[in-house]
């Protein structure tokens, strides 16, 4: 799930930060005179006779390595950049067992349902919710605003307590995480409202 | 743009004193703030993590960045040296004006120094953007279970504080800043006298704070302004 991309990311901007620091920081090192002289002088320029002969002695393969390096570079971006768009909605989940078979279930009107039992609660002003993960392992998620001085317990029992043990019932699932955005209200002032 | 790494041996109680500076005159320490919240969750490891993972910024950003220049880097080097190799050079980029460049700059020039540590500092931030935990979208709240994980907007839970506070006797408006894990109150007091108001407005705070329960307890930090 989304668990995936965010350690993907770390894992690439860490990678891309290495590849990045170490020949940055060897660059400048030689660039200081901190190198041993013998490998690595500082007066030398930036392609010398040495890299020249290495390229003429083996070309065109330098040149080739070189291209396909870069082109798998830009696979790698491509797909990393792709999976910062992965989709994570479960549009339909499919429930089997019974003498029909399998059944496939639109999430919409599950989640719908789910949605206004949750915005049934007084202090919950407004629900939406959205069924995320696989078949598999599906679990929602859900954004609603409360009341600004609901006490949190009251969210939790209706979501804990009522709506998503209903809902797990509904899709016969096992497990059902939820992830909550609670957004509290702004409420008037309260000084103007209790005058 | 980050916290401080949390330490794991971390248990403030919510029902602690505050360990806060009192800034304001008639301040003290002591006497027990909050009496318990009836209906607060239970306390469950796993689901605190649960909850703290789920809000942990995902890097979208500079990982669309970088992603984006890979990509593009790698395929402007790739086309050009391609065509090259089949005998019709796109020249894209002037690069044997770069190579005569190359050829004559020995490495101990400044521009090498400044681009070789410019390119050393850009590595730096990336991988400091990797290792550091990052500050939570949202401030995720104690449920007891880990199938549930509940966040409020750092917005709107500081407001709710800053609310708590103005129905504390003698204050005016009042602003909370969350400066990590710890609530700064900034509350404007209509009266003179104002013995143990800066008291009354942290317990006031720290009793909306239970009630909202978040997985991690705030210190709550008073100033007092006359008007």
């Amino acid at each position: 799930m989304h668990d995936k991309t965010a350690r993907g990311n770390r894992l690439g901007l860490l990678i891309v930060g290495l590849a990045l620091l170490i020949p940055g920081a060897l660059g400048l090192a030689r660039s200081l005179g901190a190198l041993p002289r013998a490998w690595a002088p500082a007066d030398e320029p930036l392609v010398g006779d040495q890299v020249r002969d290495a390229f003429a002695r083996y070309d065109p393969w330098p040149w080739w390595a070189i291209a396909a390096s870069a082109a798998v570079l830009a696979l790698l971006g491509l797909r990393w950049l792709l999976a910062q768009a992965r989709r994570r909605r479960l549009d339909g989940i499919r429930l089997d067992g019974g003498p029909a078979g399998i059944t496939e279930v639109r999430t919409g009107g599950v989640t719908d349902a789910m949605a206004a039992e949750v915005a049934a609660h007084p202090s919950i002003l407004d629900a939406h919710a959205a069924m995320v993960g696989t078949n598999a392992r599906p679990a929602v998620r859900l954004r609603m605003v409360v009341a600004e001085n609901t006490p949190m317990s009251a969210v939790r029992e209706q979501l804990g307590g009522v709506a998503i043990p209903r809902m797990r019932q509904a899709l016969e699932a096992e497990r059902l995480p939820a992830v909550a955005r609670v957004n509290l209200e702004d409420a008037p002032h309260p000084r103007r409202t209790l005058a | 743009m980050t916290m401080p790494v949390p330490d794991p041996a971390d248990r403030i109680s919510m029902a602690e004193p505050t360990m806060a500076t009192p800034t304001a005159p008639g301040a003290e320490l002591g006497g027990s703030p909050v009496p318990p919240v009836p209906g607060a969750a239970a306390r469950d490891a796993a689901a605190d993590r649960a909850a703290i993972r789920a809000f942990r910024p995902r890097r979208v950003v500079p990982s669309v960045i970088t992603a984006t220049l890979m990509t593009l880097g790698g395929a402007l080097v790739a086309a050009e040296v391609i065509s090259a190799l089949l005998g019709r050079p796109l020249r894209l980029v002037p690069y044997d004006r770069a190579l005569a460049w190359a050829s004559s700059t020995p490495w101990s020039s400044p521009q090498v120094a400044t681009g070789a540590g410019l390119v050393a500092l850009l590595g730096l931030v990336l991988a400091l953007l990797a290792l550091l935990p990052g500050r939570p979208r949202l401030v995720p709240i104690r449920t007891g279970d880990r199938d549930l994980v509940i966040g409020v907007p750092p917005r709107g839970f500081a407001r709710a504080l800053a609310r708590a506070a103005e129905q504390v006797r003698g204050v005016g408006h009042a602003r909370v800043r969350l400066h990590g894990r710890t609530a700064d109150v900034t509350a404007e007091s209509l009266i003179r006298d104002t013995t143990g108001m800066a008291d009354a407005v942290r317990q006031a705070v720290h009793a909306r704070i239970a009630e909202l329960g978040p997985v991690r307890d705030y210190r709550v930090r008073v100033r007092l302004r006359e008007r």
